[in-house]
């Protein structure tokens, strides 16, 4: 297989292995993407590994996701290459964040590989059945840099009820609305985050009401847990989000993504995510991320992700986690740098 | 249960000069006689391994010097505290010692006693016998009626809540601290906390021939103690790049392990988590097309003023290039982090880097004057 007999979106075509198309997109990335290729070569990687990739012997390097605050990480390839996209119509990407911080910037050269990630994931995990998806979110006018709200928006665009819409972030939910959608069959998917959510069931239960979502109705949590202004663990949100909308545990679903990435990953119940067949999340060592720690052990989340075709595919990131045996991961927080400046009397150590 | 003090006598009056100036000479006593002990201190420091040898033997010169210098006594005069202390009440004092460095918290202490209150302490585990080695010593003469107990133990029975808790570390060590104060009626929700959180300093050099006149001062202020102290250099802000200074940069390293062959070892054993390897960082650096230098585990890498990362791992350093004039802004990002700022010569806003590590004794953490502060209720004529 080679570059000229496969379209970009080729990473969606599960009749080739995974390693297959990794192996595919590594050798395409590191040729074509300055960044990429800098780094790897400095690990002493280059397009002589492909083969090992393709057999499962190696994996990739992974490139902090860091760079994408630092530099442009897009593939250059010249215009006779079969993968070459103009940069006509690019969508641009960017991390949250106020203007003193520096933002991941996340150009995507090809818009349809992004709406097809979305779709087929979609898709595999919800059915092909319209959804209706209520936002409760700024709206996507108002953060047009935003890669949720671009996915939030499209598969609004998908729903021919045409009853999807943004949620006014002062109101509580219209509980009458989503009973009545209920009663007339239709399924309702509720995008929030988490900070979002649980400013939400405080605005409920300030005004006395219990919530009980109806069954065709599912809460999509989407993370934003390092902004929230109080600390609360991902288990304690968990069951404060089924607690506080009535929730059974198949209703609420964690959606894990990021500005650097085109796919997402999922939760079906509980709190292990999964992901699509083009996507991978790796458990590396925090420090020596080409080692894999072993099933329940704690590091650092690693992805491989196929539809990052024109950027890159293998990133590492500062989120902490867990994998198990199935490839299901849970995320646990982030990877803080501990104090090691300063003074810092730490009970358990110094006393 | 802590040590508790029983030679108590009842305070006789004495001006915080004369305070001042007693307390000196038994400081130097305990330094320079041979019968204080402190020797043995030094060696069950040096084997707990903590610490570099060479950092505990600086600890020690340092602090003859700053008593050489009187410095207690012009802390003191500084502050034009009244010849004769009156207070509303004397009050129990707890000092929390952090022990990343030999020796951490002594101006705490010191700061206690010549205020005339009560002192407690709490020595960390890291640190626990140069400190216990003076209190010791100091309990045995006039101070001996000041110094309540000390203890290795944060969670223990106490007699009476503290009335003030001097700390320094950062916000989310204070959140437990705090937690088990109360918890062990150690603190009580009038009980004052005098909290210390920055955790780097900085050295603005204004051109390259300064750089290279100050370069052993830089790099002493940098590697001493591992630069785990608040007043170690982190960043270096300056109106050139770093590439423009690499080689003089690499050859002042270069020395400075040659004659300090430990110095890199220590850097190795310095446990620096969640931080990528060496190999990655380089990596990371050359494919971001960012300036750094690496010297094994340690690393200086140039960012924008715009997003000046905060300096976290002893490790890890940033060079920021400025125009000078943005030079107060970057200060104010980095809030109450930033302990000290360093020029080459003091001025009124900044430090001279020669005293990064050995500064005078009435020096301000997080710029808080801790014996005006603890004198904060004596009446005043």
């Amino acid at each position: 297989m080679n570059h000229s007999e496969q379209r970009p979106d080729f990473f969606l075509n599960d009749s080739l292995s995974f390693e297959q198309r990794m192996a595919e997109l590594f050798a395409y990335q590191v040729q074509w993407n300055p960044v990429y290729q800098r780094y790897c070569s400095v690990l002493g990687w280059s397009i002589e590994h492909k083969q090992d990739i393709t057999t499962g012997q190696k994996l990739p390097p992974f490139l902090p996701v860091e760079a994408f605050k630092d530099a442009t990480v897009l593939c250059t390839p010249p215009a006779s290459h079969a993968w070459y996209t103009p940069q006509k119509d690019p969508l641009f990407f960017q991390s949250s964040g106020t203007q003193a911080m520096q933002r991941s910037k996340h150009v995507v050269l090809d818009p349809l590989l992004y709406t097809s990630s979305i779709r087929e994931a979609w898709s595999s995990y919800f059915g092909k059945d319209n959804w209706i998806i209520w936002a409760y979110t700024p709206g996507y006018q108002d953060n047009p840099h935003s890669s949720l709200l671009y996915m939030i928006n499209h598969l609004m665009q998908q729903d021919h009820t045409r009853l999807s819409r943004y949620l006014s972030l002062h109101e509580p939910l219209d509980l009458d609305e989503l009973e009545q959608l209920h009663a007339s069959g239709h399924q309702v998917m509720l995008f929030g985050a988490a900070f979002g959510w649980l400013d939400l069931i405080e605005r409920h239960e300030a005004l006395g009401h219990t919530l009980k979502l109806p069954p065709s109705v599912k809460i999509m949590e989407t993370g934003g847990m390092k902004t929230f202004r109080r600390a609360i663990s991902r288990q304690q949100l968990y069951h404060r989000l089924i607690q506080g909308f009535g929730l059974e545990p198949h209703q609420l679903v964690t959606e894990y993504g990021m500005t650097e990435c085109l796919s997402q990953a999922y939760t079906s119940e509980g709190m292990w995510l999964t992901t699509p067949h083009w996507m991978r999340i790796l458990v590396v060592d925090p420090s020596e991320p080409h080692r894999i720690m072993s099933c329940g052990e704690e590091g650092r989340i690693a992805i491989v992700d196929l539809a990052n075709v024109h950027s890159c595919s293998f990133l590492l990131t500062s989120d902490r986690g867990i994998s198990d045996a199935s490839g299901a991961f849970q995320v646990l927080g982030r990877l803080e740098a501990s104090q090691l400046r300063g003074c810092n009397f730490l009970v358990e150590q110094d006393g | 249960m802590p040590q508790k003090n029983t030679s108590y006598r009842p305070t006789e009056p004495m001006s915080y000069k004369k305070r001042a100036g007693y307390l000196t000479e038994q400081v130097l006593h305990w330094i320079q006689s041979e019968d204080s002990k402190v020797s043995a201190a030094i060696i069950a420091t040096e084997e707990l391994g903590h610490f570099h040898s060479e950092d505990i033997h600086y600890s020690l010169r340092c602090l003859e010097e700053q008593l050489i210098r009187q410095d207690l006594i012009q802390w003191v005069h500084r502050l034009k505290l009244p010849e004769v202390p009156s207070f509303e009440s004397q009050e129990t004092i707890c000092c929390i010692h952090a022990g990343n460095l030999p020796l951490v918290g002594l101006q705490d202490l010191l700061a206690v006693l010549v205020s005339g209150h009560r002192y407690v302490g709490k020595l960390s585990t890291k640190d626990p016998y140069l400190l216990e080695s003076l209190l010791g010593f100091l309990s045995n003469g006039l101070f001996g009626d000041q110094i309540q107990s000390w203890s290795r133990t944060t969670i223990q029975e106490v007699f009476e809540p503290y009335d003030r808790v001097l700390f320094s570390g950062s916000s989310d060590s204070l959140e437990h601290i705090q937690y088990a104060f109360y918890q062990s009626g150690q603190a009580t929700p009038t009980t004052q906390w005098l909290n210390r959180t920055a955790s780097f300093s900085l050295y603005y050099c204004e051109s390259m021939s300064e750089f290279n006149e100050q370069k052993e001062h830089l790099i002493d202020a940098i590697f001493r103690h591992q630069g785990r102290g608040c007043r170690s250099v982190a960043v270096i802000a300056a109106p050139f790049g770093l590439n423009q200074i690499a080689d003089h940069f690499n050859q002042a390293l270069s020395n400075f392990f040659e004659q300090h062959p430990g110095r890199a070892v220590a850097l190795k054993q310095t446990p620096q988590e969640n931080r990528l390897s060496p190999k990655y960082q380089q990596a990371f650096n050359i494919a971001v097309q960012r300036d750094s230098i690496q010297w094994g585990d340690w690393s200086i890498e140039e960012h924008t003023s715009t997003h000046a990362p905060t300096p976290y791992h002893s490790n890890q350093m940033y060079w920021l290039k400025v125009d000078p004039r943005t030079l107060p802004d970057l200060i104010e990002g980095y809030g109450g982090k930033l302990q000290t700022v360093y020029t080459a010569e003091e001025t009124h806003l900044t430090d001279p880097l020669r005293t990064a590590q050995c500064p005078a004794l009435y020096w301000k953490a997080d710029g808080i004057d801790t014996l005006e502060y603890l004198c904060s209720n004596t009446i005043r004529a």
